[in-house]
């Protein structure tokens, strides 16, 4: 269904940090530098971190949720605390979601310009 | 690499008629309502969903921020932007049409949906040596 996805950021160095973290932690590594913002790139899709491209400022939707895939639970545990330490927020600690298809385990995080993510992974038992 | 996509609406049935025609235009079935009232599609091996901000707050949509669809074909992508624009959308960026990308040339097609949220139909082209 997705081809790709743009989310906006004012600070170019401070959302590759971000993303380099925690996208290595999901298994689509470091992204490729673009002259206006970080391309993470892969065989089902492309997340693009930019500047908007009206010049001005980025700001982030409400309503708005980018869900990534994440093989395991130690993967959604690893995305998500590398989020937090490299300037993002804790939108929620990663744990089984009742509210998801299958009870998956998820976590999720704000980016540094306030865009709203999460991680999930299929639930294959307890943790 | 995307297990799901959430944006938020201000008025769910408006978002329906939107919805479900644009992705009746690209080979998808019409939304359903979950017991959380989340419309739900699910389209081409994604899900997508449509809710009123958990928050309470009002919807918005963001400055930067394009979710892209992939078509599969330009006519697909023609038939997705006049479905949108026929049922509440609002064409914006140049009519749908062909860009010549770094990786090759790529047809695109620009909505925002009722809400502002800003969406891109792209098909690209599959040249020689590619899958």
């Amino acid at each position: 269904m997705f081809n790709h996805v743009f989310l906006g950021t004012n600070d170019i160095e401070a959302s590759r940090k971000f993303y380099d973290a925690t996208m290595s932690e999901i298994g689509l590594g470091a992204g490729h530098a673009l002259p206006h913002g970080t391309v993470y790139a892969s065989d089902a899709g492309a997340l693009v971190v930019a500047k908007p491209a009206n010049g001005e400022a980025a700001n982030f939707s409400n309503g708005h949720t980018l869900g990534l895939k994440a093989e395991s639970y130690d993967a959604v545990d690893a995305w998500h605390a590398a989020g937090v330490a490299a300037g993002g927020t804790c939108e929620g600690q990663p744990g089984f979601r009742a509210n998801s298809p299958g009870n998956m385990y998820g976590a999720y995080l704000r980016d540094p310009d306030g865009n709203k993510l999460c991680a999930f992974a299929p639930n294959v038992g307890e943790r | 690499m995307f297990s799901h996509m959430f944006v938020g609406s201000n008025d769910l049935a408006r978002s329906r008629v939107f919805y479900d025609a644009i992705f009746g235009a690209s080979g998808g079935k019409p939304g359903v309502i979950d017991s959380k009232g989340r419309l739900f599609y699910t389209n081409k091996g994604g899900l997508f969903l449509v809710t009123l901000p958990i928050d309470g707050q009002a919807a918005t949509h963001a400055n930067g921020g394009t979710i892209g669809f992939a078509m599969d074909s330009p006519e697909e992508a023609d038939a997705w932007h006049a479905a949108g624009v026929a049922a509440g959308g609002t064409s914006i960026e140049d009519p749908p049409g062909w860009r010549n990308g770094s990786t090759g040339r790529l047809y695109l097609a620009y909505l925002r949906d009722p809400d502002g949220n800003k969406l891109c139909g792209m098909y690209r082209e599959v040249t020689q040596g590619q899958a």
